[in-house]
């Protein structure tokens, strides 16, 4: 996995989200934008067939404790299925790209 | 004076402009207008009256005609431009035909000529006033009627969701997400895999289905459909699983369940409720694991299919007649289930779905139970074919696990992140000399979430709220840092892999040395995502075909399916 800032608030990740390495990154890369006082951050997924709880959590948090907006932006059908299986289509603003 | 205080009931809630140059008349006449009025607006010609009109939400307008200026034609002109509606009395003392045809054109209501008789003035506004009256009305009850539409869609919706948690509650599994794990000192040990799908049409189902632990190794599967569509079905359907469950219960309390106690009970229970021509169809199942005993007694639902261990398909069919109000005889049936290595209950919903090309499902459900190897399976495949169901479906599936496998390992660690990290690509490494690239992603997705389940709550004992509290506050990483220093447990990972003929047959063991998690939990319906827990398991859920826990908890048994040459 691989993650690029491509806008003021957003991040792209390349590759599968799996780890617990992988989460610490996205959640290291997305708290670098939150403190900077951003209030709502994208994240592009163009290839992750999945996505683990633990990152689901995490953006759950920033949603409803941090009140940050975020919006996911995801390129695989699987991982927009998944998304939608767990009620999330709405809350994360998911977008097929 | 009657006139008067009808005319005041209706003109209560009115306002009204009345424009007139003359002080004189201005003051008497709005010395009689007062007190039938909600607010009487005064103006001294056309184009004040014409200013006042527009700033405020008149009612009804009176007017003089010859004033200075601009007359009262010339600002009813005005006014007829944006409002067509409001009433207008036109007080004049000049009427020829050319005049009453202008006014009568620019819609003025009712004339009253000057000088003014008031019994004529009241009429007149009587009558200009009833439109207004019946307009407010007719505005006030549509309101009314959209108020409560929206109260009873929010009073529907509230009890539609409080009678499927209610139906949902009726339903009893003792075996949600869990195994059977049997041991047998003549046959060996076994594992039977029990899943299931319970998918009503609508809120209330005409299905409904139940799994009972009776102890030792015994089990009692039974499914219901009462025959007809609508509330009255999922009446008697919910009446018979709460009957049956609450008579199974007893007996098992008792220790002396028999299909055939329970059945007589049952049918003693529902006859009397039954309205005349009513039908209810069942499939009760008692499985004795131990003894690999089967004994069944089906009331006209879809047959009972079995697989052999050599493969072959058997259809056990219906043995009774539905329930009826009048008596019928009872037949059950005892089989030896020693060779049988799936078993399938499922209610018409399923077999008899036709698809948009008008096939049947019955036609493709035998070879799809073939090849099947959990109820989610089955129901994926009947998915891709009818994508229309119109009927309630519930099917109970049990797959005993393989006996020979061709790939085992066991791989044992302590409970920390690091190694959980490490563990984890040894089994992809393992994984991917089976599986396609893609599939090995997903399945070690699965993989990741059901482990760290059980790290979770099996070395460090996490309960959920804790945990929600440790996220909430962002020290959830700092905390599971903290509790590995003292980690002494243990995760033992067997991976196997069977021969399922066009198949493989994934079945990866996670079992962790602690109190074990909670699998019913998962049962109870969360609506709030933002405390919503056990969202590793669906999500590993929608990835595999199934997942199964032992009775403490602390044991995982994954399953997935893979087409061979992957």
């Amino acid at each position: 996995m691989e993650i690029k800032v491509t806008g003021a608030s957003e991040i792209t990740i390349l590759g599968n989200i799996q780890s617990i390495e992988d989460y610490q990154e996205i959640k290291d890369s997305v708290r670098a934008l939150t403190d900077k006082g951003i209030t709502s951050v994208t994240l592009r997924i163009p290839d992750s067939l999945s996505m683990p709880s633990s990152v689901i959590g995490f953006l759950l948090k920033l949603v409803h404790v941090d009140n940050v907006g975020v919006t996911v932006l995801v390129g695989d059908d699987r991982l927009y299925n998944l998304l939608d299986i767990l009620n999330l289509i709405s809350i994360f603003k998911v977008k097929k790209v | 004076m009657k006139t008067m205080d009808r005319l005041k009931d209706i003109t209560s809630q009115l306002k009204v402009l009345y424009v007139e140059d003359e002080d004189l008349f201005r003051m008497t006449v709005g010395g009689k207008l007062r007190g039938h009025f909600k607010e009487i607006i005064f103006a001294e010609n056309g184009l004040e009256g014409l200013k006042k009109y527009f700033e405020n939400d008149i009612d009804l307008l009176i007017t003089d005609n010859l004033m200075p200026v601009m007359n009262g034609l010339e600002m009813i002109q005005e006014i007829r431009k944006k409002d067509t509606k409001t009433p207008i009395i036109l007080v004049t003392g000049f009427i020829d035909t050319d005049f009453l045809i202008k006014s009568i054109n620019l819609g003025v209501t009712q004339f009253v000529a000057k000088p003014i008789n008031f019994d004529n003035l009241f009429n007149a506004i009587e009558i200009a006033t009833q439109r207004v009256i019946l307009e407010n009305l007719e505005r006030k009850t549509r309101q009314q009627e959209i108020e409560l539409f929206k109260y009873r869609e929010k009073y529907h919706s509230l009890q539609q969701e409080r009678a499927f948690r209610k139906e949902l509650n009726i339903i009893k599994n003792d075996l949600f997400m869990r195994k059977i794990s049997i041991r047998n000192e003549n046959s060996g040990d076994s594992q039977w895999f029990c899943s299931y799908i319970f998918k009503p049409l609508d809120i209330m189902s005409g299905d409904s289905y139940s799994i009972r632990r009776l102890g030792d190794d015994r089990y009692l599967f039974f499914l219901i459909d009462a025959m007809g569509k609508g509330l009255s079905a999922s009446v008697t359907t919910m009446l018979s699983t709460s009957y049956i469950n609450h008579i199974t219960s007893e007996m098992i309390k008792d220790g002396n369940f028999t299909l055939q106690d329970c059945i007589e009970s049952y049918q003693r229970f529902i006859k009397p409720e039954l309205i005349d021509e009513e039908i209810v169809c069942l499939s009760l199942v008692y499985l004795d694991f131990r003894l690999s005993r089967m004994v069944y007694a089906n009331f006209s639902m879809p047959p009972i299919m079995l697989q052999k261990i050599n493969g072959e398909v058997e259809i056990l069919k219906s043995n009774n007649l539905p329930l009826m109000k009048v008596d019928i005889p009872l037949r059950i049936q005892d089989i030896d289930i020693s060779d049988v290595s799936k078993i399938m209950l499922y209610s018409d919903g399923l077999n008899e779905c036709y698809s948009t090309k008008g096939e049947l499902y019955n036609d493709y459900i035998r070879a799809d139970f073939k090849s099947c190897c959990s109820a989610k399976d089955l129901f994926d495949k009947f998915r891709r074919v009818m994508t229309n169901p119109n009927d309630d479906i519930t099917i109970v599936f049990l797959k005993k696990k393989p006996a020979s496998k061709i790939f085992s390992k066991t791989m044992t660690i302590l409970s920390k992140i690091k190694e959980i990290t490490l563990l984890s690509e040894q089994v992809k490494e393992v994984l991917s000399a089976f599986m396609k690239s893609d599939d090995t992603i997903l399945f070690m997705s699965a993989f990741s979430e059901i482990i760290l389940n059980s790290y979770e709550h099996g070395h460090i004992e996490l309960p959920t709220s804790k945990k929600r509290e440790l996220i909430a506050n962002d020290t959830y990483d700092d905390y599971l840092r903290e509790c590995e220093k003292t980690c002494k447990s243990c995760i033992e990972v067997t991976i196997e892999v069977f021969d399922e003929v066009e198949d493989y047959l994934i079945c990866a063991c996670i079992k962790d040395s602690g109190c074990g998690f909670d699998v019913d939990s998962m049962q109870r319906v969360e609506k709030n995502n933002a405390a919503f827990s056990g969202r590793g398991i669906k999500i590993a859920e929608s990835i595999l075909d199934g997942i199964y826990y032992n009775q403490k908890g602390n044991e995982a048994t994954l399953i997935k399916k893979i087409k061979k040459g992957g």
